[in-house]
């Protein structure tokens, strides 16, 4: 009977069952069916990287057939640059020895160098709704979360081999680990340009497929990404002001890991900035490709750099997010009176101020700079700059306390 | 009926293993969803009750697919109940109000296989965004114009695989 009435129920059933599994499983997160049904991850990559290293094999062959005369030519080329190379580790042992004394001269900390695990990539999810990466080796491997991974790119700029950012780790089992491209939505990392006060952070959301976004520029970085290629744009500036946009323009290079999250090292390379994005409040953003091609990865490398000590002992409560980045817009002197005077153009000229009465001061207080002391609010400010020129005003009050 | 089942079941992995390969790419990671695919054509083929569960099973393989997050403490986040949702739900509804209006040609295996997948990555990209965050990155067209090219093969590779004409209408429910 009970059999009967569930037999006609059963499509109704069946769709309840599905939509609130689903829902449950989103909601709570850990319960054993979903970790079940994770597990089943593992060998469907080493499936996926099987058929992946097959069809890789013929197009490998394919494309050697082709271009059999260019790798005899590429062949010899590679035989001359080794008997260069074997001359360089010579150098490379001056040099490094030089850098050391340097750095205790000049009192720098001593450069860390960390030891790196080599892994093959065994699936590349950038079609998904959250993209990530698997490589074939775990914690076996001695691979925790969090580990820096960096893969072999090539700088277009120069042409040379470099070892830029692929992302870091974010799960590991014992013989694979789940690496988060800087190009999946979740991701951030800060980021910098060396010898410049240049700082911001990257967020693989940019909405533009294969590239990442810099948040938090600061408003005086010209982002102009021509710079690069150090062609002379438009007509040739005085000398003073070229250096000055040089100085501003530094956006135009290549970005660096800042090392100031406490997760990647220092100085890795992770992109060039192709282009600036729409304003933030008051910052700028701007696109950033990697230099990591992610769709034609096949190894990368696993920094053994954990997290450091403060990132795992950070208090939750001290954590800063900003909501809005919007802190108002600047008003440099005459700026106000200008846009006034383009907003009221077509209607009629703006009357001459009239003199205003400025109070005297009764009795002037010097306080101590309290490094408590709140901002001064916006009004306030506008307040000093509607009136008049810092100068004129200075020169007002003098004559008043005269 | 065991053995249809587990034939089907190979046909779900199978789809599973293809997309994580990179075997199809086009350009810049631009990839077919094989799955969505399989969950069409039995949608179409078998009814609202195949497309669900097909659906549903091929859904969690894929929310498999996208892996755990480690937070704070060592635990683990899965992304478990987003693609199974999805799937399953459009699986449904096109077998059960999708097929009345279904004619089989060249064309319409296209502009099923577009719209549906258009479909099926909206509400994917909407469950994603309610459930963690809007992911800016995600692709909707060129997936699903990937797939509405491929789709007229994959529907006559899998019509000849499970004997299932566009005429037999097998298991309408």
């Amino acid at each position: 009977m009970l059999w009967d009435r569930l037999s006609q129920l059963r499509e109704f059933i069946s769709v309840l069952f599905c939509i609130l599994f689903s829902i449950s499983s989103l909601i709570w997160n850990g319960n054993l069916v979903v970790k079940g049904v994770a597990s089943t991850q593992t060998v469907s990559n080493a499936v996926s990287s099987s058929i992946d290293s097959f069809g890789s094999f013929f197009k490998s062959a394919y494309n050697k057939l082709e271009s059999y005369e260019s790798v005899r030519k590429e062949r010899d080329s590679y035989a001359k640059l080794i008997e260069e190379y074997k001359v360089l580790p010579q150098d490379i042992n001056a040099l490094r020895a030089e850098n050391d004394l340097l750095r205790k001269e000049l009192g720098f900390a001593p450069k860390i160098e960390y030891p790196y695990i080599k892994a093959e990539v065994l699936s590349i999810r950038l079609n998904s709704i959250y993209r990530i990466i698997i490589i074939n080796k775990g914690k076996d491997a001695g691979i925790r979360p969090y580990m820096p991974v960096i893969g072999r790119a090539i700088d277009e700029s120069n042409g040379q081999v470099i070892q830029a950012l692929v992302g870091k780790v974010i799960a590991v089992n014992n013989g694979t680990s789940v690496v988060q491209p800087i190009i999946n939505s979740n991701f951030t990392m800060g980021v910098q340009i060396p010898k410049t006060n240049f700082w911001a952070t990257l967020s693989g959301n940019s909405g533009r497929g294969m590239e990442a976004v810099l948040n938090y520029i600061d408003n005086g970085f010209i982002i102009d990404p021509k710079l690069i290629t150090g062609k002379q744009i438009g007509p040739s500036l005085p000398t003073s002001e070229a250096s000055f946009i040089d100085s501003f323009g530094n956006l135009g290079k290549p970005v660096f890991s800042s090392s100031g999250g406490g997760v990647f090292p220092a100085a890795i390379p992770v992109g060039i900035i192709a282009e600036e994005g729409p304003r933030s409040g008051s910052f700028k953003t701007a696109y950033i490709k990697p230099y990591i091609r992610f769709e034609e990865l096949q190894f990368v490398s696993v920094i053994k750099k954990t997290p450091d000590k403060w990132v795992e002992d950070w208090p939750e409560e001290k954590s800063i997010s900003i909501e809005n980045p919007y802190f108002g817009e600047l008003n440099f002197p005459g700026e106000i009176l200008e846009s006034k005077e383009a907003g009221s153009k077509d209607k009629k000229p703006l009357p001459a101020p009239a003199p205003q009465p400025i109070p005297v001061p009764k009795k002037i207080e010097i306080k101590p700079v309290n490094p408590t002391t709140p901002v001064i609010p916006k009004e306030k400010k506008k307040l000093s700059t509607d009136t008049d020129d810092s100068d004129e005003m200075l020169r007002k009050l003098e004559d008043t306390n005269q | 009926m065991i053995l249809e089942r587990i034939v089907i079941g190979i046909g779900i992995l199978l789809a599973h293993v293809l997309n994580g390969t990179n075997l199809f790419d086009i350009g810049t990671a631009i990839k077919p969803d094989f799955m969505i695919l399989l969950v069409i054509f039995f949608a179409l083929r078998k009814g609202g009750m195949s497309g669900l569960w097909i659906g549903f099973i091929g859904g969690l393989l894929t929310d498999a697919a996208l892996g755990g997050e480690e937070g704070i403490g060592g635990k683990v986040f899965y992304k478990i109940g987003i693609h199974s949702l999805s799937f399953s739900i459009i699986g449904y509804l096109l077998g059960k109000f999708g097929r009345i209006s279904y004619n089989e040609n060249f064309v319409s295996i296209s502009i099923f296989a577009f719209f549906l997948t258009l479909a099926a990555r909206g509400l994917t990209y909407m469950l994603f965004s309610f459930f963690f965050h809007p992911n800016l990155n995600y692709s909707f067209v060129a997936t699903s114009i990937y797939n509405a090219a491929i789709a007229p093969l994959t529907f006559f590779t899998l019509s000849w695989v499970y004997n299932l004409d566009p005429t037999s209408s097998e298991g309408i429910r």
